[in-house]
């Protein structure tokens, strides 16, 4: 039952957002080639550290919009300002 | 939006009600829960230029907030923030003439869209004193006035159901729009804690 | 019978007696009594028989961390601890002896309560209460919660506090991430308490929380240490004090530590006789002023007698083997133990902070707390051991004289001794997780309080290794059990999960349908009429379709509206096949994949404007459709100038199919020309039904003519009605959900969801022609991995059993046609009007290669032989389309 800090709507519980899996990980450009190693990599590779996770919540029962964070896997401590994505900043 | 009449039988607000007059669907001692049926509602979307906000809320004759969860208020026409690039419009009386003036005059960036979701949800209103404590049964909100005050709105959970909530009249009735397949389900819930509420 | 009632003290209204049964028998108590106070006040010592030896157990502790004295409360026979359990008029328990009864089930719901506070302090007890006033008097809104009943009233200063709530009986069970405190509040199970009132389950978000939860003390682990009379120094304090109960006349004190003189004195004080305080420590600590009791310092009790209740206690000194077998026989009812104390500190845990063992204090305490916890009163001090709880000399295992160790009992609860623990370790265990789960200790109801420490003291001891060295096993949420249906709240029957409804739902309900669940939608399922059963129902439905005209509600159908100037290469980009080209006023049926190739949504999209589109999804996959939609346009191409709207609830939507379609719409749009030419397939009209706007389509999941009328929802239920009574002489007929999967199964259509599963690519639908290869779209680099081509993949193919009547479940088995092996499932199946038989589709290894060879199915262990054809067995041509 994390708190999570929306950029926009400020902090907000957890059940209120749904999570993304780990931040940063580019989707293949549309028309681009990409080699079978390439896609895989995208599809199903992940880091899975035991302490600092850069993660996506999408605070999907509140404004839809898409933030990463910082989070321990350890203690779930949130260590890092909840960073918007796409076009808008706070 | 809602001139338009069915040949026979006309419109039924997701409760049932075939009224523009809020009716009260289920009260207890300190609290009552009203549809007010028909309440003209517009989506907004717009990337949030000042300049563009200006306009837009005086050709809607509301303002419209630029801050996040926060309610533009004039009269009974509300302008809600939903996302940063999104705004809800509601007025009980009747937004369509502005709206069709709004687009028929165009002028606006090419990214701008108004969709009518006037049937896409309905508003239900609590007020009495233990309004705010029937949400805590259901809401992880804070609604405490002084965190949750008068101009604030926010997208949550009711009941596991996706609300738009908000006061109304900075008094302590609270607007609370549910998606029309969900109203009935909500009502359920609502009567069923009322039922613990007063036990 | 050794407790007694002192004629004065405690915190009792001695002015309200109250009447009680125990086991039929009838006692009384008073006001500010519990059962427990009160079945020692009555002299009763024996509570229960142990659950797998049968032994006399009586009451141990004072609160919850009571492992003996269950009872069941009438009625209902919930299971309480009779240290908890308020004495009211009427009041009737029975013991638990061996398992608790069945309890009846408890029909009252429960109540969730969402809470935000600034101080949560946890334990109501001289500290807590002290904290809740400096909480309150520092501003802020404060709770304080109560295990237990209130001791008293509320100190001033809190009495009036505005922003101030006390909620007594209520168990802070869990503390989770960021400070939530989850807490169960009981209000039912008491008789006297109002019937109709349910219990809460807390959830307080909490800015700082306050743990004031005191401590548990430690029994000594020795032979026949479990008999009614031999209980917790410090609850014996408690009932003297707070019950003005003494729990015998004949008292010996057997300790390890400072805390148990004070209560040697006050036994004294109040009558009892205290024949001697046995000390394990040679020099007994700072603290100790045992007020001319005699000392036995360097002395353990070693063993005890009595027939139900203790009758004697045999004390030896602590070093010195000779003396072992004639050890000083000191006769008592009472034998008050202290083997050391815990912190209640189990609410730190369940947010991982791991408990260490603390040689100073002799405890599992923490030396660092979680930001924002502060602990305070008895739990910080034994935490921290300070003044008398510095004074431990801990022994975990007083030898037997005959080395025996299976009356040495560590949890009583469960039965379980030292020689437990040494089977355990003997079968080659070393860690606390596997011995407590060899011996169960720890796994009772009371989640072994009193016994958890002491199991790993024991077990170090037969290791002859440190407790720094054993950590204590995993405290888990609830902190104490509590009920089912207490988590549940108000979420059971037909509050169970949101149910959502289309605004014609009333016409089907009205029309007798029989509803399915898909997703949280109700949907109109088949309407059997009276006499008719369901089968036959569905066939009758299918015939209108297929013969004359049937409506549908398609309201649930998921629809986004895609406006912006990049709306048409955003939707390219979804789909697999083109839309960019699509006309204005035209739809197209669309395929949209995950972005690992795997077919994840189907549906339509029409375009409105040239920046402007309406799609449809699958009822049960709109809001993932639209969240997937929105991820990316967020995420990765914040760039393109696209707005996303849900538009499912503004629209209702009513299907008419079939051959009398076109003349059915025609009198329900007279002014619209509704001839193929004019209105041809796939395309859209604004339209006036009389002066209702309605966006009429001409599509077909049934293979026949058809068209889609959509409404604003308001006036969904009109428009249904209209068309029902427009069409009335035509026979319209209402269908549901089964019949048009069986339509749409005909023509071989699929459905997302039955015939896929996250696993099934577009080629192996036979979708392939879907896929776009003049543009890019989610999904399209993943498609040339080597699994998803190989030939061998399963494929859709339609199936024909031998026996047109025999019906093969969805979901069986297909094997190879006498062979081994399993090599697909049905996905489909159905009676079909129209074809007169029964038919399946199927996703069967190869199966494209395999149409016109034979497969078999496993059906109720019978092999049925099938004919393998293709999926499109109705109107392979289309030229029921246009009517």
């Amino acid at each position: 039952m994390l708190l999570i800090s929306c950029p926009w709507c400020g902090p907000r519980e957890e059940i209120e957002f749904r999570n993304g899996g780990e931040a940063g990980v580019a989707a293949p450009e549309p028309d681009a080639e990409p080699t079978t190693d390439e896609i895989s990599g995208f599809l199903f590779f992940r880091s899975n550290p035991k302490g600092s996770f850069h993660e996506r919540w999408n605070h999907s029962h509140g404004c839809r919009r898409w933030v990463s964070l910082t989070r321990s896997t350890i203690t779930h401590e949130i260590e890092s300002e909840s960073q918007p994505t796409g076009r808008f900043r706070p | 939006m809602v001139e338009q009449r069915f040949a026979d039988g006309g419109a039924v607000s997701p409760l049932g009600n075939r009224t523009f007059d809020p009716v009260v669907v289920v009260a207890g001692p300190g609290v009552e829960v009203l549809e007010h049926s028909f309440t003209d509602q517009l989506d907004v979307r717009l990337d949030p230029e000042p300049a563009v906000l200006g306009a837009l809320g005086d050709r809607l004759r509301v303002a419209i907030p630029a801050e996040p969860n926060r309610v533009g208020r004039d009269g009974r026409r509300l302008a809600l923030w939903l996302a940063p690039d999104e705004w809800l419009v509601l007025d009980p009386d009747n937004l369509e003439d502005d709206v069709a003036r709004l687009t028929m005059e165009g002028g606006w960036p090419p990214d701008v869209t108004f969709v009518d979701v006037s049937a896409h949800r309905t508003l239900l209103e609590l007020r009495g004193r233990d309004a705010r404590a029937l949400l805590a049964r259901g809401c992880p909100l804070d609604l405490d006035p002084r965190v949750f005050g008068p101009d604030h709105c926010a997208q949550t959970l009711l009941a596991r159901v996706d609300v738009i909530l908000f006061r109304l009249d900075g008094t302590d009735a609270f607007g609370v729009l549910v998606r029309a397949s969900f109203a009935r389900y909500l009502v359920a819930w609502l009567t069923d804690a009322l039922e613990g509420f007063y036990a | 019978m050794s407790g007694w009632r002192l004629a004065h003290g405690g915190l009792i209204d001695r002015s309200r007696p109250v009447f009680f049964t125990f086991d039929g028998r009838r006692l009384a108590g008073f006001s500010g009594d519990t059962v427990a106070s009160a079945l020692l006040a009555n002299g009763v010592d024996v509570v229960a028989r142990s659950i797998k030896l049968g032994r006399p157990r009586g009451i141990v502790a004072a609160g919850t961390e009571e492992p003996n004295a269950l009872i069941a409360v009438e009625p209902g026979l919930a299971l309480r601890r009779a240290t908890e359990v308020e004495l009211v008029d009427g009041l009737a328990v029975r013991s638990v002896s061996g398992r608790a009864p069945a309890p009846a089930i408890d029909e009252t719901p429960s109540e969730h309560v969402w809470h935000h506070a600034d101080v949560v302090v946890v334990g109501a007890g001289a500290a807590g209460l002290t904290a809740a006033q400096d909480a309150v008097a520092a501003g802020g809104r404060v709770v304080l919660l109560e295990g237990g009943h209130a001791a008293g009233p509320l100190p001033d200063g809190l009495v009036d506090a505005a922003d101030f709530v006390f909620l007594p009986r209520t168990v802070a069970v869990g503390r989770f991430d960021s400070n939530m405190i989850v807490a169960h509040e009981r209000r039912r199970g008491t008789p006297g308490a109002n019937t109709a009132a349910r219990d809460r389950l807390w959830h307080i978000r909490a800015r700082d929380v306050v743990l004031a939860t005191g401590a548990v003390e430690r029994p000594l682990v020795f032979a026949d240490n479990d008999r009614p009379g031999i209980m917790l120094a410090g609850s014996v304090g408690v009932y003297l004090q707070r019950y003005g109960v003494a729990a015998g006349r004949r008292a010996v004190v057997f300790t390890a530590n400072d805390s148990a003189y004070v209560v040697a004195r006050d036994l004294q004080a109040a009558g009892v006789d205290v024949v001697a305080i046995v000390d394990t420590r040679v020099r007994p600590g700072p603290t100790a002023d045992a007020g001319g009791i005699e000392v036995l310092s360097g002395h353990v009790v070693a063993g005890t007698t009595g027939d139900e209740g203790l009758a004697s206690v045999l004390i030896v000194p602590r070093d010195g083997d000779a003396d072992r077998a004639s050890p000083t026989v000191v006769e008592a009812d009472l034998l008050a133990v202290s083997g050391g104390w815990d912190p209640a500190l189990r609410l730190l845990a369940h947010t991982g902070a791991r408990l260490r063992y603390q040689p100073s204090a002799g405890t599992y305490g923490v030396t660092e707390v979680p930001p924002r916890v502060r602990i305070t009163g008895l739990a910080a001090d034994v935490n921290g051991g300070v003044g008398a709880f510095s004074t431990l000399d801990p022994v975990w295992l007083v030898p037997a004289p005959d080395g025996s160790l299976d009356r040495h009992f560590v949890d009583l609860q469960r039965d379980a001794t030292a020689a437990d623990i040494r089977r355990a370790v003997d079968a080659g265990m070393r860690s606390p997780e596997h011995v407590k789960r060899f011996t169960t200790i720890g796994t009772g109801n009371d989640q072994g309080r009193t016994s958890g420490t002491n199991e790993l003291g024991v077990l170090a001891a037969l290791l002859g290794t440190t407790l720094e060295q054993l950590g204590p096993t995993t405290f888990r949420t609830p902190l104490v059990p509590i009920p089912m249906r207490v988590l549940g709240g108000p979420y059971r029957g037909e509050l169970f999960d949101p149910v959502r409804t289309t605004p014609i739902h009333g016409s089907h309900v009205a029309a007798g349908a029989l509803f399915e669940n898909v997703g949280q939608w109700k949907r109109a399922w088949a309407y059997p009429r009276e006499g008719e059963s369901f089968d036959d129902a569905v066939l009758r439905e299918c015939r209108a379709v297929r013969e004359g005209v049937g409506i549908m509600d398609v309201s649930t159908l998921g629809k986004i509206d895609v406006q912006g100037p990049d709306a048409g290469a955003f939707v390219d980009r979804v789909y697999t096949n083109r839309f960019s080209t699509l006309k204005v006023g035209s739809s197209r049926y669309g395929l949209m994949l995950r972005a690992d190739g795997m077919v994840f949504d189907d549906g339509t999209a029409t375009r409105l404007a040239d920046d402007h589109f309406h799609l449809t999804t699958t009822t049960g996959g709109a809001a993932a459709v639209l969240d997937w939609l929105e991820e990316w346009l967020q995420t990765e191409w914040p760039d393109l100038r696209v707005r996303l709207t849900s538009v499912t609830d503004e629209w209702a939507g009513v299907a008419i199919a079939g051959p009398k379609s076109r003349e059915l719409l025609a009198r329900l749009a007279p002014n619209l020309d509704v001839s193929a030419e004019a209105f041809p397939f796939m395309t859209v009209r604004n339209e006036y039904l009389s002066e209702l706007p309605a966006r009429i389509f001409r599509i077909s999941f049934s293979g026949e003519l058809s068209y889609e009328v959509y409404v604003k929802s308001w006036y969904g239920r009109a428009l249904w009605d209209a068309i029902a009574a427009a069409g009335a002489d035509l026979d319209v007929t209402p269908y549901g959900t089964e019949a048009m999967h069986v339509l749409r199964a005909e023509k071989g259509y699929v459905i997302v969801g039955q015939e896929t599963d996250g696993t099934v690519t577009a080629a192996d639908l036979g979708l392939d022609w879907m896929l776009s290869k003049r543009k890019w779209f989610i999904g399209l680099g993943a498609l040339d991995r080597p699994h998803l081509t190989r030939p061998d993949r399963r494929q859709l193919v339609g199936l024909l059993p031998d026996d047109p009547d025999l019906h093969v479940p969805e979901g069986s088995a297909l094997l190879p046609s006498g062979g081994l092996g399993t090599a697909g499932n049905v996905t489909s199946s159905y009676r079909s009007a129209a074809l007169g038989r029964t038919f399946a589709l199927g996703l069967l290894a190869g199966g494209r290669a395999r149409i016109g060879s034979r497969v078999d199915a496993q059906v109720a262990g019978w092999r049925v032989p099938l004919d393998i054809v293709e999926p499109v067995l109705w109107d392979p041509q289309n030229e029921r389309r246009d009517g």
